[in-house]
């Protein structure tokens, strides 16, 4: 098929207001939140619901047609930018809170949804996410599960809210089937529970980018809006004692009071480094013990109380969006992704040694937030003109690399500008296994191609 | 350009935050779609073809990305999104034909219908008094002057009523370049400004009033720019806060209505773009007997009545598409009218009131205000 008929046949699916190859359509996809380089698709799509996603992909299998899927586009590591060109699946169509089930604390949402969309839907039913993703207004669900994502909201109860959460999942598989999880997959039973027949099918697309599925729906786990409630900030002189601090927060699994902590340091202030931390409960006695328990563990590591609503401020913008986030520049993604607990000194190090001696980029954060007995890290480097941009890909490849060697388990793997370049050898039999599973799935090598499995 | 993709101009609710976006889809139709669009023309390399121009023209302005962005990147979207719109008039290819219309009309007539200059004052009847000089000037604007006389009408009634004395430029008044602005016609516009200040300046007048969100966005943001002055020399005021200053200080008050439930549609140009939210609502709640209910989105997140960006003259559908919207959010307020401050907003919410099955009746604030003096 020439490139209008493939337009017409994707008309007939979606309308003909709902597909595009104009040029400069094709431009306004071509970058996401990563330093990646412009990537341009020769179609872009946006169906409306599941079945229009299901004709969608078996027409691409019958026409060899490359098909990549995006939400918002907010990735930091080149997760659906086309490898090949072919089909851009714009999936901001299907953004509906599906369904909010108070009794048995659950949402379902069309994949398009944000966590900023939902939150706020939950919230007029007394219900929260406690969204964990700190994208703002544009990370959506199906985006941050496709990631296996988590964010500034650890919890030593109920772990990362990307992957853990998870009670279920719709998606269409490469081949067109539209597949549903958990106990979802029982006709007529509410989408309560994730395991149940079988291997869990739900964990299967859990950090998959894209590869073995188009993600269309999700049910959440949610929960009531916290009784109790409190911000606290403090400072540290190193590394190490925040490290100590995280491992004791998080050593009490299954402790009921939950918490925020996120830090950070700048490469230009580098010896400063700030801790906010938003903690809540939902019986105010226990609140008040653990969050005096809290208190003594981070004076006992040598933290000094800081202004509050520095992280007020920090947390309550989680899902609304961080404020003034651009003042120094473009932000570029590198080196992200989780580590075991008492880890993190190490990789500061490293980002140091990089970023701050080698190249002494004024303008970068390292952070990190807590997960019950890890840290997720991550490093922006943000450029205010265009020709730093090959400065910092430099940098970014190394801090990748590195970490990689490290042991950093990263947020997303991307294609050949993301981290797919640093990991592929390194997973063994692990990838064989995932190529098998991707060959079986998408025998014609049409979903996501280039993506996570090369 | 410091955009970085972040998509915080999509607002969370990704269809229902950019009417733009909402009527046509694709990201090309969003701020964070159009920065990338606008870097490629920059680059040339993009061609300026219909399709490029009608997306190009198919922005309501109403300034919901930019509000967003104030948080990120304080990036003025709607600053960069009329560049590409100047970029493409002054390139002259695919203009689309009622650009082209208007700026004849401006240039030949100084108003957006290429009516004639004198029926500009035609809303001015036997009962109203205009004075020949004064310090307060009425500058009502094409679409009051020429579409909804009871604006302009009411304005006066109730200016007569306080007994505040004021002037018009009459037949002189030319289109404050709004429209001409909105469309990337910025030479015209500059002519318009020219005229308009000099004018006024020629009058002696300290302060002037205009019932357009559009005319004083423009007097207030605009002018300044385009004729090079630090500052105007004369005040620009909306009539919502001449109305309400005008109750403040006891010079009109209101007696008994009969019991209605509103809904306040707040104009993009005077809510999002200049800031003005409160005295329009204090105003309707001081009414005896009227109560005010707020539609879902309201103030900073209200949804554009879909008449900006020129929109309602360029592609009118598109126009009607985000009316449609509007008036079925005012109807599950349980409002039985909505008001607005703004001639645009009543012409467009008017026009599709019909094809939304809606009884709503669309009413200017002065309106409101005139009908309910004591």
């Amino acid at each position: 098929m020439n490139s209008s008929e493939l337009l017409s046949g994707l008309a007939a699916i979606v309308g003909i207001d709902n597909v595009t190859d104009l040029d400069f359509d094709l431009y306004s996809y071509s970058r996401d939140l990563s330093p990646a380089r412009e990537r341009l698709a020769s179609l872009i799509a946006r169906p409306k619901s599941s079945s229009e996603v299901s004709a969608i992909m078996r027409f691409a299998n019958r026409n060899r047609l490359p098909v990549y899927v995006r939400g918002a586009g907010a990735s930091h590591w080149a997760a659906w930018l086309p490898v090949e060109g072919g089909l851009l699946l714009d999936m901001y169509a299907m953004e509906d809170v599906l369904e909010i089930d108070s009794d048995n604390l659950t949402a379902t949402v069309q994949s398009g949804c944000t966590w900023y969309k939902l939150d706020r839907e939950l919230r007029k039913k007394g219900l929260t996410y406690l969204s964990s993703e700190m994208g703002g207004p544009a990370m959506t669900v199906g985006g941050s599960i496709i990631k296996a994502g988590g964010g500034p909201y650890g919890t030593t109860k109920f772990g990362l809210h990307g992957q853990c959460d998870v009670l279920g999942l719709e998606f269409v598989l490469p081949t067109g089937e539209i597949v549903r999880t958990g106990s979802r997959a029982y006709f007529g039973v509410p989408p309560f529970r994730r395991y149940g027949i079988g291997p869990d099918l739900t964990g299967l697309l859990i950090g998959s980018e894209g590869t073995l599925g188009v993600l269309t729906e999700a049910t959440l786990q949610v929960r009531p809006i916290p009784e109790a409630e409190e911000y606290l900030s403090f400072t540290f002189d190193n590394w190490k004692d925040v490290m100590e601090v995280g491992d004791a927060i998080t050593r009490p699994f299954g402790d009921e009071i939950a918490y925020g902590f996120q830090t950070d340091e700048e490469s230009n202030a580098l010896g400063t480094i700030t801790a906010t931390a938003h903690l809540y409960g939902y019986d105010k006695e226990t609140f008040e013990h653990r969050k005096k328990r809290f208190v003594e563990i981070c004076r006992k590591h040598n933290g000094k109380e800081a202004d509050a609503s520095i992280s007020r401020d920090f947390f309550s913008r989680v899902t609304t969006g961080l404020k003034d986030i651009f003042d120094q520049g473009v932000w570029h993604f590198a080196g992200c992704g989780m580590i075991p607990i008492r880890r993190l000194p190490e990789f500061n190090e490293a980002w140091r040694e990089i970023v701050a001696r080698k190249h002494k980029f004024p303008r970068c954060t390292f952070g990190a937030w807590t997960f019950p007995r890890g840290w997720t890290v991550y490093g922006h480097l943000r450029y205010t003109d265009p020709g730093e941009h090959e400065t910092i890909m430099a940098i970014s490849d190394e801090l990748n690399r590195r970490f990689t060697e490290m042991g950093i388990v990263t947020f997303g793997i991307g294609g050949p500008d993301g981290t797919l370049p640093f990991i592929r050898g390194r997973l063994g039999s692990y990838y064989e296994l995932l190529r098998s599973m991707k060959k079986a799935l998408d025998p014609n090598n049409i979903l996501q191609p280039g993506i996570l499995v090369e | 350009m410091k955009c970085g993709r972040c998509g915080y101009c999509l607002g969370g609710y990704m269809a229902e935050t950019c009417p733009a976006r909402y009527v046509i889809g694709f990201e090309s139709g969003a701020a964070k779609g159009r920065m990338l669009a606008a870097r490629a023309m920059i680059q040339g390399r993009v061609e300026y073809s219909p399709q490029l121009v009608e997306r190009i023209y198919t922005c309501f302005l109403c300034g919901a990305c930019k509000t967003k962005c104030e948080d990120a990147a304080r990036i003025d979207t709607l600053e960069i999104i009329k560049a590409t719109r100047a970029e493409v008039f002054d390139a002259g290819k695919n203009i689309p034909s009622e650009v082209e219309k208007l700026g004849t009309a401006v240039e030949a007539r100084h108003n957006i219908f290429a009516s004639v200059p004198e029926r500009r004052t035609a809303w001015i009847g036997p009962e109203i008094r205009v004075d020949e000089k004064a310090e307060l000037l009425y500058f009502p604007g094409c679409v009051t002057s020429y579409k909804f006389s009871e604006i302009a009408q009411s304005t006066a009634g109730i200016l007569n009523k306080a007994r505040v004395s004021f002037s018009t430029l009459g037949a002189s008044e030319w289109c404050c370049g709004n429209p001409l602005l909105s469309t990337g016609q910025y030479q015209l516009a500059r002519e318009m400004a020219r005229h308009n200040v000099e004018e006024i300046k020629r009058r002696g007048v300290k302060q002037v009033l205009v019932s357009c969100p559009g005319c004083y966005k423009t007097f207030k943001q605009d002018y300044p720019r385009l004729l090079g002055l630090s500052e105007l020399t004369f005040q620009v005021i909306h009539s919502s806060q001449l109305f309400h200053r005008l109750s403040s200080e006891g010079k009109i008050a209101f007696g008994e209505m009969s019991k209605e439930v509103l809904t306040y549609h707040d104009p993009c140009e005077l809510g999002r773009l200049s800031g003005i939210y409160e005295q329009p609502r204090v105003l309707i709640q001081q009414i005896p007997a009227t109560r005010l209910v707020e539609m879902d989105r309201n103030r900073e997140t209200a949804w554009c009545c879909g008449g900006g960006g020129a929109v309602k003259m360029t592609y009118p559908n598109q126009a009607s598409k985000v009316a449609l919207v509007r008036l079925r959010e005012a109807e599950s307020s349980g409002a039985t009218a909505i008001i607005s401050s703004c001639p645009t907003c009543k012409w467009n919410l008017t026009d599709n009131l019909k094809l939304a099955g809606s009884k709503l009746r669309v009413i200017d604030l002065s309106e409101l205000v005139h009908s309910s003096l004591k």
